[in-house]
Order: C-alpha cells, then sequence, then structure tokens
C-alpha cells in the first residue's frame, strides 16, 4: 500500500471535516463514519482532484465508501491517465 | 350481471392506450379499450421529442402530425432569474449530436386535447372497440393470483365483467387498476416523500416576447423556455401563433398557494411573476380560463407486469416533466408492451415469468430521464447556482448544445449528469459556496431501480 497517498488522503479529510480525529482514521474507515457529508464530500473530492490531477465523475464520488475505496480510485484515475 | 370475453383488454384511451390499440391491431389482435372519460379531454404534458416521429410514423399518423396545427419545435432555451439566457438549436452537424445520423430535427409542442385524439381515432379506423364513460371497478383474480378479468361499470351505470387473459393498463397516473393490484410503492418510500410535486399549467395570449428573443437573432418561435428557479422550475412552450403553456412543477412544501386568494388565476398569475422574467413576459397578457392542476406527481410502479397484465405509460411511472419524458416513455413502452403481449398471444403464455420481459426493459430504459431528473431536481434549487450554470451556458455555446441533444433525446441522459456534477464542482471552486440542494432524494430513487433490476436478475 501506498503510505504517502494514505497521508495525503488523511490531511485532506483533516482539512475539510472538523469532527475528524486524525489518529482515528485507518485504510477500512467508512468515510461517513468519520463526519464526510454531503457537504465537506464536494470540497474533499475537489482537493483530491487538484492535489492528485484526476476527475472523478458524481458516479465515483458516490461510490467511495471507505478511505481505501477513495485510495484505489485514485490510482485508478491515474493509471488510466499514464 | 353481463359477462363478456376478450382476449385483450386495454384500460385507458389516452396516448399510451390508443398507441397500444394501434399497433395491437396492426398485428391482428383486436382488443377491447376502455376509459372513464369522454372524448376529447385535457391532460398536462405537452413537449413531443424528436424522436418520437418515428413512433408516429410507425402508428400511422405522421403525416396527420406533420401537416395538423402543431408547432414544431428544435430549439431550446434556458432563462436565469436575472434574465440571462442560453440557447441552442438541434443541428445534427455538431459534434453533441455524436454523429447525427438520425433524421428527424424537430419535435412538436402539442395541444393534448387535439394531439391525443389523432391516436384515439386512428386506433377506432383500425376497427378498436373503444367504449368511453366506462370505470374500471375491480379485477378478478384466480386461486393462483393470476388476473382473469376486470369488473367495469359501463356508461350506462351497468357493472359489467369482462374475462381476458391480458390487461394492458394505460390508465395514467391515478390508475384504479395500479391500486387495486397495489402496485404503487408509497410515494414516501420512493421519493422520500419529496417528490409529491404539483405541476400547473396555464395558457397565454399577447405575451411580451422582448425579455426572451433580445439580443438573439436566430430565435425560433417554437423554442421551449426553461426557468430553474429555487423550489420550483417553470416552462414556457409555444402552442400556436398567439397562444403558449405557462406552468410550474413546485415541491409541495410550497403550500397553500390560494390562501388569501378568492381567483383561482389569479393566485396562478401571481405565482409565475414570482419569477421576474415572466413577470415581464405575461404582464398585460391574456390568461385563458383553462387551467390544469396536478398534485402529488411522482411515482414508480413495484411492479409493471404481472401474470396476465402489462402498466404502460404513466400507469407505470410518472415523474417531474422537466424533460418531457411523459409521452415518450408512453410510446416507448407501449411498443415495448406489445411485442411482448404479441408473442404471449402467439404462445397463449401470459404468465408472469412471460410477461415479466416487459418489465425488464422498460426499467432499464428508464435509467436514462430518471438520470436527469434526479441530477435536476438535486442541484438546481439555489438562485445564485442557477444563474452560475445559466451563465456557463451561455459562454460555452457547445455545453448549451449538449443540453439541447439531451433534452431532444439524441444523447445519453447520464452526460447531463455528468456535465451537472462539473459544473457544481466548478462553482465551488470558482465561489467557494455550495450551492443550497433541496434533498429530493433520487438517490433513493435510482436504488430502487437497481434493487429490482437485481431481483429480477436473480429469479
Amino acid at each position: 500500500m501506498n503510505e504517502q497517498m494514505f497521508n495525503e488522503v488523511v490531511e485532506i479529510l483533516v482539512q475539510h471535516v472538523d469532527t475528524i480525529n486524525k489518529d482515528s482514521i485507518k485504510l477500512d474507515s467508512d468515510l461517513k463514519e468519520l463526519g464526510v457529508d454531503s457537504l465537506n464530500n464536494i470540497k474533499i473530492v475537489l482537493s483530491i482532484e487538484s492535489k492528485f490531477d484526476v476527475e472523478f465523475s458524481e458516479e465515483d464520488a458516490a461510490n467511495i465508501q471507505t478511505v481505501n475505496d477513495l485510495i484505489k480510485l485514485i490510482i485508478s484515475k491515474q493509471g488510466a491517465l499514464a | 350481471m353481463k359477462i363478456e370475453k376478450y382476449d385483450v383488454v386495454i384500460v385507458g384511451a389516452g396516448l399510451a392506450g390508443s398507441s397500444t390499440a394501434i399497433r395491437l391491431l396492426q398485428n391482428g389482435i383486436k382488443p377491447l379499450v376502455i376509459d372513464k372519460a369522454k372524448f376529447p379531454r385535457e391532460i398536462v404534458g405537452e413537449g413531443l421529442s424528436p424522436i418520437c416521429n418515428v413512433y408516429l410514423k410507425e402508428l400511422g399518423v405522421y403525416d396527420e402530425i406533420y401537416n395538423g396545427n402543431y408547432f414544431k419545435k428544435n430549439s431550446l432555451q434556458i432563462v436565469a432569474p436575472s434574465g440571462a439566457k442560453a440557447y441552442t438549436q438541434v443541428d445534427f452537424e455538431k459534434a453533441e449530436y455524436q454523429g447525427g445520423n438520425h433524421t428527424y430535427t424537430w419535435g412538436y409542442n402539442v395541444k393534448r386535447i387535439d394531439f391525443d385524439m389523432v391516436f384515439f381515432n386512428k386506433a377506432k379506423s383500425l376497427g378498436a372497440d373503444i367504449r368511453e364513460e366506462h370505470t374500471l371497478r375491480d379485477v378478478i383474480l384466480n386461486e393462483k393470483g393470476e388476473l382473469t378479468g376486470i369488473i367495469v361499470k359501463d356508461n350506462q351505470n351497468e357493472v359489467v365483467q369482462i374475462n381476458t387473459k391480458l390487461v394492458i393498463d394505460c390508465s395514467g397516473r391515478s390508475s384504479v387498476f395500479a391500486s387495486k393490484l397495489e402496485l404503487r410503492d408509497k410515494l414516501d418510500q420512493v421519493f422520500d416523500g419529496q417528490w409529491a410535486n404539483f405541476a400547473v399549467r396555464c395558457y397565454f395570449e399577447n405575451l411580451n416576447m422582448e425579455p426572451l428573443i433580445k439580443d438573439n437573432r436566430n430565435y425560433h418561435k417554437g423554442t421551449v423556455n426553461m426557468f430553474p428557479s429555487s423550489d420550483c422550475w417553470y416552462w414556457f412552450i409555444p402552442l400556436e401563433d398567439n397562444l403558449t403553456s405557462i406552468g410550474f412543477v413546485a415541491r409541495s412544501k410550497v403550500n397553500d398557494i390560494f390562501d388569501g386568494y378568492d381567483d383561482k388565476l389569479q393566485a396562478y398569475r401571481d405565482l409565475i411573476s414570482r419569477h421576474p422574467v415572466l413577470k415581464e413576459v405575461i404582464k398585460g397578457a391574456n390568461m385563458l380560463d383553462s387551467v390544469v392542476a396536478t398534485s402529488r406527481l411522482g411515482h414508480m410502479n413495484k411492479q409493471m407486469s404481472g401474470p396476465g397484465y402489462l402498466c404502460v405509460g404513466d400507469s407505470a411511472f410518472f415523474a417531474d416533466p422537466a424533460w418531457a419524458t411523459g409521452m415518450t416513455i408512453a410510446l416507448k413502452s407501449s411498443k415495448l408492451a406489445v411485442e411482448v403481449a404479441v408473442e404471449a398471444c402467439n404462445k397463449q403464455d401470459f404468465s408472469g415469468e412471460f410477461l415479466n420481459r416487459y418489465e425488464e426493459v422498460y426499467r432499464t430504459f428508464l435509467e436514462n430521464p430518471v438520470n436527469s431528473i434526479r441530477a435536476y431536481n438535486y442541484y438546481y434549487n439555489d438562485i445564485d447556482y442557477v444563474e452560475f450554470l445559466v451563465n456557463r451556458l451561455s459562454d460555452n455555446p457547445s455545453e448549451m448544445d449538449l443540453m439541447g441533444a439531451i433534452l431532444f433525446d439524441y444523447a445519453s441522459h447520464t452526460q447531463f449528469r455528468d456535465w451537472t456534477y462539473r459544473a457544481y464542482k466548478a462553482y465551488v471552486k470558482e465561489t467557494g459556496k455550495i450551492p443550497q440542494m433541496d434533498k429530493v432524494s433520487q438517490f433513493d430513487f435510482e436504488k430502487g431501480i437497481n434493487n429490482t433490476i437485481e431481483s429480477l436478475t436473480r429469479v
């Protein structure tokens, strides 16, 4: 697993989710349980897109449940570009 | 009680019912058609997509519509409350039309009171037995739960039993058939209760067109205008040279619209005037005393087919008319239903298993409009955001062309959802604001469709 990417994703989550406890974020953490909701969700998507130079569709965004899903999606999008 | 026997009975003689009858007759099957109304009759829903020309040809009414008093349309305008406008006209040369191998560049804006009669008369001329002012009272099921007949109250108030192998329900939003078989999901479950919208349609003469046509030399008189707003959206559909349908779809939470009014027409007029552009358009215009209102818009059947029956058009599914899907779905689902019905008659197999093939195809087809309706309702509720969207479309003609291609059914509706999401992200990025969204819960709606498709494929 890509530790650097995990840490970068954690940074973005911490930046946008006020209630989040950084140490509790694990790969299999459920984003909803971490406090990601329909409002901060879009800001996270935008930050991820600019940080990793990818583009998510609404469907992509809707299918992300865990931190791992998010990382896998970033990797697959980057792969699609390469 | 009088007892009659027909192989196929169609409930409803509107667009869906008459089209179904015509197609059955083309296949040598003579159905009985009953309808509670006396035709001609009024109904809301005036937008006929260009794609429907194909169905008009198949049904043998193309020439009559083409040469009749129906406004051809091939352009769309979206207008923001500030007066900002984006305009597009069908052009198959454009990339948005994906190769452009299409035949018809125009659809129609139609007065349903006249338009539906073309189909009604066609079915009659082909020999359909159409009985008006006949009301469905009950359905008859055998011990296995299969439909074997219906009970009808005829125009003399006599109760008649009609034994049949197949009922095709085309009786629209308030279908008695659907309620007798408990086919409708509770609105709250399907639409989270928030799709309990209402629609009002008014007719106007002598409108002030200036706000809609200024600075646009290409403006076509048949242009359909849409006015997204908060908690509601408005339409503007020209029907004749001096007759235009203006209406709106609003959330039911906009309550008590008649509060403080003695005059319903004035209440509707004031509601339309809430939109600053429409206010100018209808100022001094004459409003006809011909208003149709519908309530509790939006439903989807738990089942669209079963042992001995098929549900066609609005009787199976009805949504916000934002994308002019009503007539397309009626014509399309009627074609599908007849294909399955003809085969069922040939095989004499009217079992649920056999007829359910209809439902499968119907639901797959529905995903297209549902995507757009969902995206539209979900995002278009914040005036600031609507201004942003209309300005974006105005600045990017190719994006507006895509809207037209989608609305006229020449491009996939998933592209609308994708566009909407891109625009949504751009708005948040540029303004730092998140548009105020009404949770209209189309997510649940979509999940409902997926669940059904899953359960069908599991069987």
